[in-house]
């Protein structure tokens, strides 16, 4: 049996009408990056804020080291969530505090560490990060892969246990998209931190996974290590990989 | 029967619109209210974060003194001018001072304070707020274990409910002054009439009153300000309409507060 971090059981999540999860199961192993791969806006966004509780499933399970996440008191999610880091999309930097303000930031309010402390853990972290003279400087001021790398700078600070990276390599270039690639790799094998990503990158689901899971229709349809993606002959996931306008996913609009 | 049919179609219409104003209606007055009593209550909850309160402190009462000094002065200059008018017909000049200052204490220094801050500080609340929470930082405030309604909101609604009253202190000083500069160097009260007319008038109870409104005022601006802010959603647009929104709710409802607190004050 592997040891697994995160169970997600039989999850159901509706938004009005519109069903977004319809019973998704999935399994996070501890120390592994797992991929979670799907099209834009088939929920795999929804799937992750279950998972830290910033939204409450209609029906399921979700558990994080043997505890229920859904039901949890505030105070014991407060300091679940303490073991998580999490790198949005946008990066979500506070765009009023400057680079070290930012990764300073959850070390300022979680920990009780001198001010000098504090900032010689940013300049550690930037390094590590291969992120130079960029401390004074405001998040708007950063390109988006800067902005990515200091997201998850920040995401670091606190050393989490897990690590959520959403959609990590959208809008940049290949270059960049590798060394995000490598940062994540990093990430897993140096920290020994457990990765989930979601993407529709391919190229780069390939490169970082060691389990990939693909939602589609509100399901988890396949699951399995690259080399079974790779040899899958679910014409879903074939449809997906080979990037193709033809098969059975249908596009409404 | 067509006409009928008609008919009913559109009165069917009619409830059908007065249904959803009326549940949005009350869905968002709830909201607010909910957003003014768990702000508040987290404020007496640790931690506390000093360095947010003054920043905040600093940014609604310490940077709106020019404009509400400014507004005060020519509000007192104005109350002074019209009414020196009206007391000329019975020789009656002296009363200016008391006019300008009941006027002042009583009403206009703290609704006008409360707008003022308002169009300055409020609007710039849920704009900034909004943005926050289409960029994804409440969300990362969440997951980084931190309660996004006590970093982000109770020192807006803890500032708004100090400085509100110390500038409606300020508003009410200078229109004080404002009323002097008219009275003495246009109508030809002396300073001492004008002076020793409102201390005679204008009793401690009719300050004290000012400071409460301003103070409540500050809470419901903020309340709905930050509410407004937090709940925007559908990009700068989104952002757009939450700052529209809620300068128009937080400025109507100064006037629906000050009906009330004045019908329970006298």
């Amino acid at each position: 049996m592997e040891d697994a971090v995160i169970v997600i059981e039989d999850l159901h999540k509706s938004f009005g009408d519109v069903k977004v999860l319809d019973g998704v199961n999935l399994t996070v192993i501890r120390h592994k990056t797992t991929v979670i791969l799907g099209r834009s806006g088939c929920g795999k966004t929804v799937l992750i804020k279950h998972i830290v509780g910033l939204l409450k499933p209609d029906k399921g399970r979700i558990l994080y080291e043997g505890r229920d996440v859904v039901n949890m008191p505030t105070h014991e999610r407060k300091e679940m969530l303490k073991e998580f880091g999490m790198l949005y999309q946008s990066g979500a930097l506070f765009d009023s505090m400057t680079v070290e303000e930012n990764i300073a930031f959850p070390l300022v309010e979680h920990t009780k560490m001198t001010k000098a402390e504090i900032k010689e853990r940013v300049q550690e972290i930037l390094h590590r990060l291969g992120l130079k003279d960029v401390e004074g400087k405001y998040p708007a001021e950063l390109s988006g892969g800067m902005k990515k790398r200091v997201a998850l700078a920040r995401a670091v600070a606190l050393e989490p246990k897990v690590i959520i990276f959403d959609e990590p390599t959208t809008g940049l270039d290949p270059v960049m998209c590798d060394i995000i690639d490598n940062l994540i790799i990093k990430t897993r094998d140096e920290l020994g931190i457990t990765c989930i990503v979601i993407t529709h990158d391919i190229q780069s689901t390939f490169k970082i996974a060691d389990k990939i899971a693909m939602l589609y229709g509100g399901r988890i349809i396949e699951e399995g290590t690259p080399d079974e993606f790779r040899n899958t002959s679910n014409e879903v996931v074939l449809q997906f990989l080979h990037r193709k306008a033809e098969g059975p996913i249908k596009i409404m609009d | 029967m067509d006409t009928m049919k008609k008919f009913q179609e559109k009165l069917l219409l009619f409830f059908d619109k007065l249904g959803a104003t009326s549940s949005t209606f009350l869905s968002e007055t709830g909201g607010i209210f909910i957003n003014a009593i768990r702000g508040l209550y987290l404020a007496f909850v640790p931690p506390y974060r000093w360095r947010n309160l003054l920043k905040q402190m600093e940014f609604i009462g310490a940077q709106s003194t020019f404009i509400v000094g400014l507004t005060g002065l020519f509000t007192g200059m104005i109350l002074a001018f019209q009414s020196s008018h009206a007391f000329r017909l019975f020789r009656a000049e002296t009363l200016i001072g008391p006019t300008v200052a009941l006027s002042l204490t009583r009403e206009l220094a703290p609704v006008f304070t409360a707008l003022l801050v308002t169009a300055r500080a409020g609007s710039a609340m849920a704009a900034e707020i909004g943005t926050m929470r289409i960029s994804e930082q409440i969300d990362a405030i969440f997951t980084m274990g931190i309660d996004p309604v006590q970093y982000i909101i109770t020192p807006r609604l803890v500032a708004s409910i100090l400085m509100l009253p110390l500038l409606n202190a300020l508003f009410t000083f200078l229109g004080l002054i404002g009323g002097h500069i008219i009275s003495v160097n246009v109508v030809g009260v002396t300073s001492f009439a004008y002076w020793d007319q409102i201390f005679y008038y204008v009793t401690a109870e009719d300050y004290f009153n000012g400071f409460l409104k301003a103070a409540v005022f500050g809470y419901v601006i903020s309340a709905i300000c930050t509410h407004m802010g937090y709940n925007a959603s559908g990009g700068a647009e989104g952002v757009g309409r939450a700052t529209t929104h809620a300068v128009v709710v937080a400025s109507v409802s100064i006037f629906i507060f000050d009906y009330l607190l004045t019908a329970l004050m006298y």
